[in-house]
């Protein structure tokens, strides 16, 4: 009777596996988070958290960052749980500088890689500054956001200034503000702000998405210095350029040039545009 | 003659201590039998392992080694459970029920029709005199009533042998009297009983056979007309008006003499003639009060047999 | 089969504790007592009325589950009524399955006494009931299976704890299993194998109530998908069949001192 017992519970766990795989099936990855749509506001939750309220934020910070990576892994459109998440993280816990960061940066880059809505980063990161006045950090991410997504340099100025008041805040939030106004829409400026994204995000997705931007300008950068080099060898030898290999023929390069993934750049024999190859992997948005 | 119950070097060893390394024997191979239709005594000192054997029996715990049948079928077969009947110690039961309900519900754990298991219940009810309180919640009820609902239910079943571990504790003389004809009805109407208990008075009246535990062990068993002489050993004389240094010179220096309040109580050889003795009390002017026979009783065996387990040094309990 | 005795026996025992009473009648309070938020709070009542009675539901369901589900075997050991009971022709496991079936049967009567009272509610706001309205009850019966879990659970650790332990024990429990995807999910974004085994072990071997949840979206008049349904119940039943199963291993070795 005992090993009828005993055969039995085995075969429960089995069948327990495999009832909760079809569950996990159908109601999708995201199921957990699903139920964001449906909570009452964050503050009610922060009091129904008992205390609890960082290991809550912490819990609900997780499920963003997932919500994001699983979308992205799917290549699935639309982000519409990532605001809600977010929010109920930070009001959680109004000091998660990290979830304020993360979450601005994404709602405002463009599909596929984020929500498309920099205004809402804005707000976000509004709502935070309430909670941090402290916080510098949080004005430089105004200020990225204004410049980058919103192309509003004025604005983004505004902001670094602000931040650069703190006493503690970073040393080129003032200086920036200016060069920032001087020269828009330089590549210094981006690359430089890009590069402050990678070495102060610990999120590997933040981390990411600034390498990727990294390289685009990068990648920028040599094709106009292509496009240069090209025009003055046209002008020099009097002979239309018909591709870069022709290029490595006349000994200016000693292998055809690529962008930073390794893809080759093109020359457009009709337009005479460099670009990317049409198979590169460096973003074009 | 059938074998009613029979253990085959039981024992139990319990891991105790909080790390539960130490062990402890609380019964080592025990070697029982019980005949069919007899009533049996089970004795022993507190812990000597009474209970642990009942449990046993009732497949409650489970042995460390050896075995025990009930009419020739392990106790670990549920079929066993047909034939017996329980009574634990400090019986207690579930306070929300009526005792009416209380016995119905168990009723119905045998394979009996719903009228035959009112019928039962009825009877019992009455039996135990019970009757009167069957609707009352069994919360309310008395120690001595409680003990009434536990012979009840030990007998819902009319099984061949019924257990009892310490029936009379806690009961009035009164009590004691009804579960002694109680016990003696059973093996009347052929039935076997098996009861521990501390009053050794009651298994002189009752048991046709005991055994004695000490320290887990079995040290003593047979027949009770075998362990305890018949035979007249000493005589008892009570002797009032008399002191103690008189008397003592009298009777010289061998005789015991307890004294008692107001008299003297001397005990000497049976086959000690009494005439010069009774001359001599009454030349000193003392009043002799009884002259009363002293057979061996059951507690004298019991302690002769219990002191000589302690003097074997057999105290080894804990390994 | 002693099973039906003895769960009958386990229903009385459970219908005559008065703290049964108290949190049933307290629970039906609260859910009427929505019908006097209509004055107060603007929005919609009825997704008020389903969240609160549904919320209560499962809330005092799982109190009255732990509660009661912890002493069931303790109390037998505890107060001795075990060694009376046992001594009769009853196996160990009749009596695990007894006790397992007389409380749930217990939590089906107060899920059932508590819907009604949604009901009554809902038909008093809107006097009459719809088609849609039956997601209730789908949902209560979904309710009613998480709480045979933590029936299960509760009994689990009757059989071997007491019941300061059983009711921490199990409330952990409870806790975690609603958070048991996370566990996994952070099991997903780390790098160590071994986390990742933890975790996905831990993922299966917890009981996962996050699989119930679904008062927030009954309220909000969502459909629940009948596969979803099915694969749920499914779920339940068999979880609480494999920790009742354990009850009685455990439960048959145990020696009464």
């Amino acid at each position: 009777m005992i090993n009828l017992v005993r055969i039995c519970l085995v075969a429960v766990c089995v069948a327990v596996y495999f009832v909760q795989s079809a569950i996990d099936q159908g109601v999708g990855f995201y199921h957990p988070a699903q139920e964001v749509l449906f909570l009452p506001s964050g503050s009610f939750l922060k009091k129904l958290s008992l205390g609890y309220n960082g290991l809550l934020a912490d819990i609900y910070w997780m499920r963003a960052v997932q919500y994001y990576g699983g979308k992205r892994l799917k290549n699935e459109p639309g982000f519409r749980l990532l605001e809600p998440l977010i929010n109920i993280a930070t009001t959680l816990d109004p000091q998660s500088l990290h979830a304020y960061r993360f979450g601005s940066v994404f709602l405002s880059e463009r599909e596929p890689v984020g929500a498309g809505q920099p205004e809402r980063a804005i707000a976000l990161l509004q709502r935070g500054i309430e909670h941090n006045p402290d916080e510098w950090q949080l004005h430089r991410d105004v200020g990225f956001i204004y410049y980058w997504f919103l192309n509003d340099y004025k604005k983004a100025a505004e902001s670094f200034l602000e931040g650069s008041r703190n006493p503690k805040a970073a040393v080129w939030m003032k200086t920036f503000a200016a060069q920032l106004l001087a020269q828009g829409g330089s590549r210094e400026v981006a690359r430089f702000l890009w590069q402050e994204v990678y070495q102060t995000s610990e999120n590997q997705r933040m981390k990411e998405n600034a390498r990727e931007h990294l390289q685009k300008i990068r990648a920028e950068e040599d094709i106009e210095m292509l496009q240069v080099l090209i025009t003055r060898i046209e002008a020099k030898t009097g002979r239309k350029i018909g591709s870069v290999d022709q290029l490595v023929d006349l000994g200016v390069f000693k292998s055809p040039p690529s962008d930073p993934n390794g893809f080759r750049y093109i020359l457009d024999p009709r337009s005479g545009q460099v670009g990317l190859a049409p198979d590169s992997t460096i973003r074009r948005y | 003659m059938s074998i009613a119950v029979a253990t085959q070097n039981l024992s139990k060893t319990y891991q105790a201590g909080f790390w539960k390394t130490k062990s402890v024997r609380a019964l080592e191979n025990l070697n029982l039998e019980v005949q069919a239709n007899e009533i049996f005594g089970y004795l022993g000192p507190n812990g000597a392992g009474k209970s642990t054997t009942f449990k046993l029996l009732m497949s409650l715990i489970y042995p460390t080694s050896g075995k025990a049948e009930i009419f020739g079928r392990s106790v670990y077969e549920p079929k066993t459970r047909y034939q017996i009947g329980y009574l634990p110690e400090h019986p207690y039961f579930y306070e929300y029920l009526s005792a009416e309900e209380f016995l119905l519900f168990y009723g119905s754990l045998f394979d009996y029709s719903t009228l035959e298991i009112k019928t039962k219940v009825d009877h019992l009810l009455r039996l135990t005199e019970i009757f009167h309180a069957r609707k009352l919640q069994l919360r309310r009820f008395s120690k001595g009533m409680l003990q009434r609902v536990g012979i009840a239910q030990a007998l819902i079943n009319d099984p061949q042998i019924i257990f009892l571990d310490e029936p009379m504790s806690g009961l009035d003389p009164m009590g004691r009297r009804e579960v002694r004809d109680l016990i003696l009805s059973l093996k009347k109407d052929g039935k076997t009983v098996f009861f521990s208990t501390h009053i050794l008075n009651d298994v002189e009246t009752l048991c046709d056979r005991v055994a004695v535990v000490n320290h887990g062990k079995l040290i003593g068993s047979g027949r009770l007309s075998e362990l305890i002489s018949q035979e007249i050993t000493h005589t008892e004389i009570i002797i009032a008006n008399m002191d103690f240094a008189t008397l003592r010179q009298v009777l010289g220096p061998d005789v015991m003499i307890n004294l008692g309040g107001t008299t003297l109580r001397v005990e000497v050889d049976a086959n000690r003639s009494l005439a010069p003795l009774v001359e001599h009390v009454e030349r000193a002017s003392g009043k002799i009060l009884a002259i009363n026979p002293i057979r061996q009783t059951m507690e004298d065996y019991f302690l002769r047999v219990v002191n000589h387990d302690k003097s074997q040094g057999a105290y080894k309990s804990e390994i | 089969m002693k099973i039906i005795p003895i769960a009958a026996n386990t229903f009385k025992e459970c219908v005559r504790d008065k703290v049964l009473y108290n949190l049933v009648i307290f629970g039906v309070l609260i859910i009427v007592s929505s019908l006097l938020l209509s004055s107060i709070t603007i929005g919609d009542v009825k997704e008020i009325i389903i969240n609160l009675g549904l919320s209560t539901l499962s809330i005092f369901g799982t109190l009255i589950a732990i509660f009661i589900g912890i002493q069931l075997v303790y109390k037998e050991i505890d107060k001795k009524t075990i060694y009376s009971l046992l001594a009769k022709p009853v196996g160990r496991y009749e009596f695990i399955l007894g006790k397992y079936f007389g409380l749930t049967l217990t939590l089906t009567v107060n899920v059932t006494v508590m819907l009604l009272g949604i009901y009554a509610s809902i038909l008093y706001l809107q006097r009459s009931l719809e088609m849609a309205d039956l997601q209730v009850l789908w949902a209560g019966v979904l309710i009613l299976v998480q709480l045979m879990m933590v029936i299960a659970i509760a009994l689990f650790f009757s059989t071997f704890s007491t019941p300061a332990f059983s009711a921490l024990f199990a409330f952990c429990l409870y806790v975690i299993g609603h958070f048991s995807s996370d566990i996994r999910q952070y099991g997903f974004s780390s790098h160590s194998l071994i986390t990742q085994v933890l975790t996905a072990s831990l993922y299966y071997l917890l009981p996962n109530f996050e699989n119930f949840s679904v008062i927030a979206s009954t309220a909000h008049g969502q459909l629940l998908s009948w596969k979803i349904f099915f694969l749920s119940l499914v779920y339940g039943l068999t979880y609480s069949t494999g920790l009742v199963l354990l009850a009685i291993l455990v439960f048959q070795r145990r020696n009464f001192k």
